[in-house]
């Protein structure tokens, strides 16, 4: 694949959040699911998944590319890939606040794992709008 | 002259030199001077303005 750095570092992002969230998806609804207090524990697992995982992917990919450099093209593919992810975002952050007033927010914690979804699927629209656009063409 | 010499001249990646002869991207004005400032001619001379399309494209 004739893919550059900033292209390769969107579909491995791209990857980790999605394993990174089938954790989360899967801690939280499988069949041991976990209780509010779990919580916390959850998202710091989740961000230290992506952290570490974006640490190694990005390192390896850094000494088996060297060339590391972005240019005007990789730029305004960020800035329009960047709107997808505004969308899914403000559509969490409504829904969220929609649940805690609207519904007297019987369980506030899902507030809180909306909004984590929301984060999620904004990166997850965020990298593969720009992989889409690298390979169409903007 | 190669892609990744052009690219390195112009100071874009080679992907996006790619890009522009394939008609994928529109270059800013000013890497469409640097582009044409390489090939030591007129812009016109490198690139041609597709009205159906509104894209601009390397020659």
């Amino acid at each position: 694949m004739n893919a550059s750095f900033e292209e390769k570092s969107a579909a491995g992002t791209l990857l980790i959040v999605l394993i990174a969230y089938a954790w989360y998806s899967y801690t939280l609804m499988g069949p041991a699911p976990i209780d509010t207090s779990g919580t916390v524990g959850l998202i710091i697992g989740v961000i230290v998944i992506m952290v570490v995982g974006e640490i190694i992917y990005h390192s390896l990919l850094a000494i088996r590319d060297r060339d590391t450099a972005s240019d005007e093209r990789d730029r305004l593919i960020a800035a329009l890939a960047g709107r997808a992810e505004s969308v899914v975002i403000i559509c969490g952050v409504v829904t969220a606040v929609w649940y805690l007033l609207l519904r007297d927010a019987p369980m506030p914690v899902v507030a809180v794992h909306i909004l984590m979804f929301s984060l999620g699927f904004g990166e997850v629209a965020k990298r593969a709008a720009q992989l889409i656009y690298y390979r169409r063409g903007v | 002259m190669t892609q990744q010499a052009l690219a390195e001249a112009v100071g874009v990646t080679r992907q996006t030199v790619i890009a522009i002869e394939g008609g994928k991207y529109s270059p800013s004005l000013e890497v469409a001077f640097r582009i044409a400032r390489a090939f030591g001619v007129p812009l016109e001379s490198v690139f041609e303005y597709e009205a159906a399309t509104a894209t601009g494209s390397l020659r």
